[in-house]
């Protein structure tokens, strides 16, 4: 199943987010996937909170990450924490 | 002329105050009977103070109402009269009168004396309370209930201020009694209202480091215990803290950090790689109190290593011996002691792991009294605990001498990644095993999105506790978190869909939303009023008791405020029309739920208390709602479970138990939720009569852990218990069918045939048995249950 894009969730003064960011922007670029940022600082946006549920996703930290595939399905790849570039590319690949 | 003609005739101008006159009509009326247990002659003031004193009206209404109420017993010739009997007649004037308030104020609260009587030869007909068992004190309890809830009824306030800890003082004008006797909001333990704090899980070494003072007042009426040095006193210790507690409140009574509380004690146990093997014999040594140069001395032929090994082994047995008598003591006394809330077993659980929390591992280990070891870290008792925990399940997977299991305390099992490594398998294993036999014991997960929780406990049905801030996490370290909460009311979600059904969605959230904001807060925050009242009067001395660290047991401040959720799947499918399993649905439910979690939000916001979202146990609240929905809002009747009388609206958020969907899909369904309830949410998987190889059943524990968002859940297994054979086996459901509630009664050993067998279910969030103790709308819901093969 090919993944179609990158979800980062970050909010604002959460220290990792930058670089959990760039980290995304880069393995995305390397494998072709968009990279799309999330600000929860304030609230998820409801429906996306919903679709995540529904593939038992929850963030309860930034930085996260969530590959979003070609079906519309949803895997969560990192979850509060840095996930580094080989390990987040095995992630995404689903060898992590 | 006759007594009535002489009232009639002066009634503006007689006065009472007059001795004469007071002394001339008390002699024309017979004696009282009075409360107080004597025949005294009547005193026609004694109404006239009371009713002052008692109701707040001034002496000339008051005097008004004792004239009337002398009228009549004057004109009706009564000759045998008692106190209660003139009170009636004086309501009765007051309400007349208009009076109603005052009437309120007036009135004698007590059990008719024909239901007093079936409430001693048939009590538990009496009750929906699934934990009550038959004896005397059940008797007082069922009295009880009944006066206490009438109390509540009566005096829950309409009116009432309570300033918060924001600094904000709030106003509110409610009527919590009447929402909950129509079915709108559930007031849960109305019974307790004006007298306990609700629930708690508590740190053993609160009572390893001040010792065991049951009375909190030092002693005064209870023997003092000093801290316990040996582990059977400190299991001894846990079981009266418990029960000691659970005297002074509601709801069930925990503990977290067992096993690092209990690590100390289990010094001497033989660790696996016998690294300090010198050490432990040396311990059990002096724990035996053997003089080693003396034993040398008798066996003088024989070498000192020789005797050394010999001593050693059978002091490691001994060790072994008392680790089980004390893993034994546990479930036996959390079973046998009935001396709760009207002889109830205090309603226990422990949270326990096959470890140490990885945050405790560098951590010193807190000695009986409070000093911090200089010797040992928590983490040198991996192995010792370990053992422990194995030893326990296999206590409980025993069961009692006739094999029957434990239903208390409540095992939850804490699933955390420390864990998930081969050295802790086979201590996995034991508790999968007590799964597959009983179904016992609960699963706490810390796999999944809740790996970042530190602090994190379970109590009661199913509240799930953390520690937010860092002075929590501090706490929870250093043995003086207590956790829990003060109450819970639950709006109830069908009874707004019933008002507005057909209407525009928005309807429902704006009934609802009044729901909560008039009723379930102002009733949340009364509660909170309550509690700091019991501890300003010192009603309940435990609570202003200190902890280690100076702070009182119970602070109000710092405890939660619980929003029940329950009926979810019933108000999806008259709202918007689908079920609850079906995608419109559970958008919908996940759309009411942030709802009222953004009102639990601002509330808390708004007045600096802690209130949460949580699943609502529901044994009485399930029948009791629906009975209700039944009766006041016809159009709800197609919606509700169940066949009436026996309707009752599904627990929480839970899919419907006979909803016909695969396992794997309820499991996700229902643990979608488990992050938006803070307060806590128990997830049920009943099994089929089928017994599930341990070793798969543990593999598919950590799936469910790791692939789902569940926080908490169970496997439940229907169990019959034989009280005259002693057998017990699984519920066989090839063979037994009920066609009704009523047919359950007639279930007979199977073994036997005697009728004196019982079915052990879990009923909510603890077993208990189906025949004597649950109610019928429960009953209806056990009939209907869809149970799974786990097929793994």
């Amino acid at each position: 199943m090919g993944v179609k894009k990158l979800l980062v969730f970050t909010q604002k003064n959460c220290p990792n987010c930058p670089a959990m960011k760039e980290i995304a922007f880069e393995v995305g670029k390397k494998l072709g996937i968009p990279v799309e940022l999330v600000d929860i600082s304030n609230s998820m946006p409801e429906d996306l909170e919903f679709d995540l549920l529904q593939y038992q996703i929850f963030i309860s930290a930034t930085p996260s990450v969530v590959s979003v595939n070609e079906d519309g399905s949803m895997r969560e790849l990192a979850l509060g924490e840095i996930v580094y570039g080989e390990e987040l590319e095995r992630r995404i690949l689903g060898k992590g | 002329m006759s007594n009535s003609s002489y009232f009639s005739n002066n009634n503006e101008k007689f006065n009472f105050e007059s001795k004469s006159n007071g002394d001339f009509i008390n002699s024309l009326l017979p004696p009282v009977r009075t409360s107080r247990g004597m025949i005294e002659n009547f005193d026609v003031s004694k109404i006239i103070r009371s009713l002052v004193k008692e109701t707040g009206i001034d002496k000339e209404k008051a005097t008004q109402v004792a004239k009337r109420v002398v009228q009549r017993i004057i004109s009706s010739n009564i000759q045998w009269l008692s106190s209660p009997m003139i009170r009636e007649m004086a309501c009765s004037v007051l309400a007349e009168m208009g009076m109603v308030e005052e009437r309120k104020l007036y009135t004698r609260i007590g059990v008719p004396i024909y239901d007093l009587n079936e409430m001693i030869v048939n009590p538990l007909k009496h009750t929906w309370n699934a934990n009550l068992q038959i004896n005397p004190e059940t008797i007082a309890k069922i009295v009880y209930d009944r006066v206490m809830s009438e109390h509540t009824y009566l005096t829950l306030p309409g009116t009432f201020e309570v300033e918060v800890p924001s600094g904000r003082t709030f106003r509110f004008t409610t009527n919590i009694t009447d929402a909950h006797l129509m079915g709108d909001n559930y007031h849960k333990d109305r019974e307790y209202t004006s007298i306990r704090d609700y629930c708690a899980s508590w740190d053993p070494r609160l009572f390893m480091i001040l010792g065991l003072e049951p009375d909190g007042l030092h002693g005064a009426h209870s023997s003092s215990a000093g801290p316990a040095k040996h582990l059977i006193v400190f299991t001894n210790h846990a079981a009266i803290w418990l029960a000691t507690w659970q005297s002074n409140m509601a709801g069930g009574q925990g503990f977290h950090n067992w096993m690092e509380s209990i690590a100390w004690y289990l010094r001497g146990l033989r660790k696996e790689n016998c690294r300090d093997a010198v050490q432990t014999f040396i311990h059990n040594a002096n724990q035996a109190r053997l003089n080693m140069d003396k034993l040398y001395a008798r066996f003088p032929n024989i070498p000192r290593k020789v005797i050394d090994s010999v001593v050693a082994y059978v002091l490691e047995e001994l060790k072994k011996r008392e680790v089980e008598q004390a893993a034994q003591h546990t479930p036996f006394i959390a079973t046998q002691q009935y001396v709760a809330r009207g002889g109830q077993v205090p309603f226990t659980s422990i949270d326990i792991g096959p470890g140490i929390k990885k945050e405790f591992m560098n951590e010193p280990v807190i000695l009986p009294g409070g000093k911090l070891s200089e010797k040992y870290v928590y983490g040198d008792f991996v192995d010792e605990v370990k053992q422990y925990f194995i030893t326990f399940m296999q206590v409980m997977y025993k069961g009692d001498r006739h094999g029957k299991l434990f239903n208390y305390p409540k095992i939850n099992i804490e699933l955390r990644e420390e864990w998930m490594k081969p050295e802790f398998e086979e201590a996995y294993l034991w508790a999968a095993k007590l799964t597959a036999k009983y179904g016992l014991p609960y699963f706490v997960n810390y796999l999944n999105w809740r790996k970042q929780i530190i602090g994190g406990c379970v109590s009661c049905c199913s509240h799930t506790w953390s520690a937010d801030t860092p002075e929590q996490k501090e706490e929870y370290i250093t043995g003086n978190a207590v956790y829990g909460a003060i109450q819970m009311d639950t709006p109830n979600p069908v009874a707004s869909a019933a008002r507005t059904l057909n209407m525009d969605e928005s309807a429902f959230f704006e009934d609802f939303t009044q729901i909560i904001e008039n009723v379930t807060i102002p009733s949340l925050l009364n509660r909170y009023d309550i509690v700091k009242r019991i501890k300003k009067l010192n009603l309940a001395p435990l609570y202003n008791v200190k902890r280690p660290n100076g702070k009182d047991m119970i602070v109000p401040e710092e405890r939660e405020l619980l929003i029940g959720t329950i009926g979810f799947a019933e108000m999806t499918e008259m709202v918007v029309g689908y079920p609850l399993w079906h995608e419109e649905g559970l958008k919908f439910a996940v759309k009411v739920i942030r709802h009222m979690k953004a009102l639990a939000d601002e509330w808390s916001e708004k007045t600096g208390l802690r209130i949460k979202l949580t699943r609502t146990p529901a044994e009485s609240a399930a029948g009791r709602l629906a009975r209700i929905m039944y009766e006041r809002y016809p159009q709800s009747r197609p919606f509700l479970r169940g066949k009436y009388p026996n309707v009752y609206l599904t627990n929480s958020i839970h899919q419907p138990v006979d909803a016909d969907i695969p396992l794997t899909e309820r499991i996700k369904k229902e643990a979608m939720f488990a992050p938006l309830l803070g307060g806590g949410f128990l997830q049920h998987i009943f099994l089929d009569d089928a017994y599930p190889d341990p070793e798969a059943l543990w593999k598919f524990i950590q799936r469910i852990a790791r692939n789902t968002l569940t926080a908490y859940f169970d496997f439940t297994v229907d169990m019959w218990v034989c009280n005259s054979c002693f057998s017990q086996g699984r519920m066989d459901w090839s063979q037994n069918q009920f066609d009704s509630v009523e047919d359950i009664l007639n279930f007979k050993c199977p073994k036997c045939g005697s009728p004196n067998a019982e079915i052990l279910s879990r009923i909510t969030g603890y077993l208990q048995g189906l025949k004597g103790t649950w109610n019928d709308p429960k009953k209806q819901e056990f009939l209907e249950r869809r149970r799974y093969n786990l097929n793994i």
